[in-house]
């Protein structure tokens, strides 16, 4: 591969784009998005609302419009010069074909990642902007300020040895069974220990161990978010006190009164010194009519989420991470409109798309092992093409899994930390490992193809 | 002596077929042509639409890979990128990026041509120059005519000197001012020892400039040789007077009738239509 040619054709696609209806379109309906969206969907008319709406659902809109975008512009780019031949005067000159697609793929990405980072400016400038316009002190600053405008490490309890030797004794005992393949009934086995751990019976106590915590400044708050249901949901609402107590001996009492299996978000007030472990026991002070108390309802205990850093960094690594998701992205397209039309390139390019982010049906039929199944279980396909459908959707979820997984805007609405290793994860998988997986069969089989 | 070495295109047995969606025969768009190009001198490839031109110069730029058959160019598979180096093109339409001007699109092919980066905007210029743009060098291609775009396809085909250039129609769109600067402009490129190959069914502009041709109809080569050769008919004498006076005429077809036997046929030949409108169109641009 040329540098120089790829940098060439990058460059020269990126001037073509900048020229097309194409650039600005894209370009007026992310500000509409951003700027629109918060006033449309809030009806509250907080300001904290405004930031949400902003930072879930704007952000989505904006990676939903750059994907299609970056699909529309890369299978049109390549398939639009090969139907009006521009590429003949291209491939006349001593340039290979691979310098011709990565040059489409860069010069594709760059103009994404130009108006990612537009956007990604915007909606920085509406959240301060937002910001600037809640009172000082008020409690919907303090709000934005720890739960939005963050980046919080969620951190987990401890785990006693003793419930750590049962876990292993499970695993060691599944490893050994022929019938338990794969990670999956590891999995559910650990659950299954924790959540029998995190009972507290009537009028009992549980204590919750959270160490390495990372030291946060007295005016930042620790969040701790659990779901608390109850062996009895009938007997009414649930009660006790959070008791949170620091390495420094310093102790804060918060009251809690919830219905059963509804999420509990309480905000611990700021400790005077700061403390690298905290204690947080749970004491009931109901009358036992609901029963026990279970903490960890689906097998995972309370989550402790501390400031760890602040949020422009967080924001910079969330648009990084959405900007490896399009890079493979890119890859498709390119390579879809290497080989095919360019209306017969994009429909195929959406409609992979939709395959994609169909993440919840692609696990089922995964792990059932079942295609096509009635309502009672039973498998109605013949197991030929059951086996073959299967083979296709599992190496669907190897995709679909990690596309989930490494997509940043849930943590970034939480004000959780998009941490420098996510970003890396996303780098390696999205950015390399698929947008190769997208790229070498495209270079290849594009080297192949004729252009008559 | 390897007798290649003079051709700088060399075709053997060359055959395309294309087939349809199911793999199956569907036109023989060439026919086991056996071809030489030597090397210097310009070469037409002639034929009617469809007779399988504009494949063979596809074939030739590895845009298309032969279905039997070799095919050199340089020595070397049609294939290889590296030719690329010494070849220029210009294809029968004018496939440009709309939405840049003419100076951006030189530079671009400039870059992929390797001139360094402190000879390309020289090298553009010239070009623009050579083929008569420097008024539009800044405008759209989108907002030029069909000419004019063809002119900047000349140029893009001229950027790396090559040593061979493949021609399809070449004066096709252009005005009759600018075909004969397109005629002037390759005569003088081959004056300079470059090979030109052109793939047009204009016979008189192909004529005018053309040392070899070679015929091609339903993918097969009907004719070829040097145009003086293919044209010479040696049953047939072209006598030019100039300056006879009219009296003088009757006379002297008596005498070459009764010296010969031939009764010789009078042709008040004047001037092509073409260099009268040449002249005419360069006195309006010369004058004040």
């Amino acid at each position: 591969m040329n540098p120089r040619h790829v940098l060439a054709i990058a460059r020269l696609t990126l001037r073509d784009a900048s020229r097309s209806r194409l650039l600005p379109s894209v370009g007026f309906l992310l500000v509409l998005v951003i700027t629109g969206l918060p006033f449309l969907i809030t009806d509250s008319g907080a300001g904290t609302s405004r930031m949400f709406v902003l930072l879930r659902y704007s952000m989505s809109t904006v990676l939903f419009l750059l994907t299609i975008t970056t699909l529309w512009a890369s299978c049109g780019a390549v398939a639009g010069d090969i139907a009006d031949r521009r590429i003949y005067l291209v491939l006349a000159k001593p340039v290979r074909r691979s310098d011709f697609w990565a040059g489409k793929w860069l010069g594709i990405l760059s103009m994404n990642a130009a108006l990612l980072a537009f956007a990604g400016l915007l909606v920085w400038g509406m959240l301060q902007l937002t910001l600037s316009r809640l009172p000082p002190d008020s409690p919907e600053r303090v709000e934005a300020g720890t739960r939005l405008l963050t980046a919080r490490l969620a951190l987990k309890p401890d785990l006693p040895p003793e419930i750590t030797d049962r876990i292993t004794r499970r695993e060691l005992a599944l490893r050994r069974d022929p019938a338990a393949k794969g990670q999956e009934p590891r999995e559910m086995a650990r659950q299954q220990v924790i959540r029998g751990s995190m009972i507290v019976p009537p009028m009992g106590t549980l204590e919750l161990h959270y160490s390495q915590v990372p030291v946060f400044t007295p005016s930042q708050r620790a969040e701790l978010r659990c779901i608390i249901q109850s062996s009895r949901p009938e007997g009414g609402f649930l009660s006790g006190v959070w008791r949170i107590r620091s390495l420094s001996g310093e102790t804060r009492e918060i009251a809690f009164t919830n219905r059963p299996g509804v999420p509990t978000r309480i905000l611990i007030p700021p400790f005077e010194k700061p403390s690298d472990s905290l204690l947080i026991s749970l004491v009931r002070t109901d009358s036992g009519k609901a029963g026990h108390f279970m903490l960890a309802p689906r097998g995972e205990p309370p989550e402790l989420l501390v400031p760890a850093g602040s949020f422009t960094p967080n924001l910079a690594r969330a648009l990084l991470s959405l900007l490896f998701r399009l890079c493979f992205v890119a890859a498709v397209g390119v390579t879809l409109g290497c080989l095919l039309s360019t209306p017969v390139s994009v429909f195929s390019g959406f409609a992979l798309l939709i395959v994609l982010h169909m993440t919840g049906f692609v696990t089922r039929v995964v792990s059932t092992g079942a295609v096509l199944e009635t309502h009672h279980g039973e498998v109605v396909a013949p197991e030929g093409l059951n086996r073959i459908v299967l083979h296709i959707l599992q190496l669907l979820d190897s995709v679909t899994g990690p596309l989930a997984h490494l997509d940043p805007l849930p943590l970034l609405a939480d004000g959780r930390m998009v941490s420098a290793t996510f970003a890396l994860q996303a780098f390696a998988i999205l950015a390399v490992l698929f947008t190769l997986g997208a790229a070498l069969p495209g270079m290849r089989l594009f080297t192949r193809r004729e252009l008559p | 002596m390897n007798p290649s070495r003079h051709n700088v295109i060399e075709a053997i047995n060359l055959t395309r077929v294309f087939r349809d969606f199911w793999g199956r025969p569907k036109v023989r768009a060439v026919d086991g042509i056996d071809l030489s190009v030597p090397s210097g001198g310009i070469f037409g490839l002639l034929g009617p639409n469809g007779s399988g031109k504009s494949t063979t110069m596809k074939m030739i730029l590895g845009l298309l890979r032969p279905t039997a058959g070799t095919l050199r160019v340089f020595d070397r598979p049609a294939t290889d990128v590296s030719i690329k180096e010494r070849i220029g093109f210009m294809p029968e339409e004018s496939y440009l990026y709309k939405y840049l001007t003419a100076t951006e699109i030189l530079l671009f092919f400039a870059s992929l041509c390797g001139i360094p980066p402190s000879a390309r905007q020289e090298a553009v210029d010239s070009l623009i120059t050579r083929v008569g743009l420097e008024r539009a060098r800044h405008r759209r291609i989108g907002e030029f005519s069909k000419g004019m775009a063809r002119r900047v396809g000349l140029a893009q085909a001229l950027l790396n000197d090559p040593d061979l250039i493949l021609l399809d129609e070449p004066t096709s769109g252009l005005d009759p001012v600018a075909c004969r600067e397109v005629k002037d402009l390759l005569l003088s490129l081959s004056a300079r020892g470059k090979t030109i190959l052109i793939c047009s069914h204009h016979l008189a502009d192909m004529q005018d400039i053309c040392h070899r041709v070679a015929i091609l109809l339903d993918g097969r080569i009907c004719a070829h040789g040097a145009v003086p050769d293919l044209l010479h008919d040696t049953g047939r004498l072209q006598l030019t007077l100039t300056g006879l006076p009219p009296e003088k005429l009757p006379g002297l077809l008596q005498y070459i009738e009764k010296e010969t036997g031939a009764s010789p046929v009078v042709d008040h030949s004047g001037r092509s239509l073409e260099s009268f409108y040449v002249e005419v169109v360069s006195k309006r641009n010369a004058a004040p």
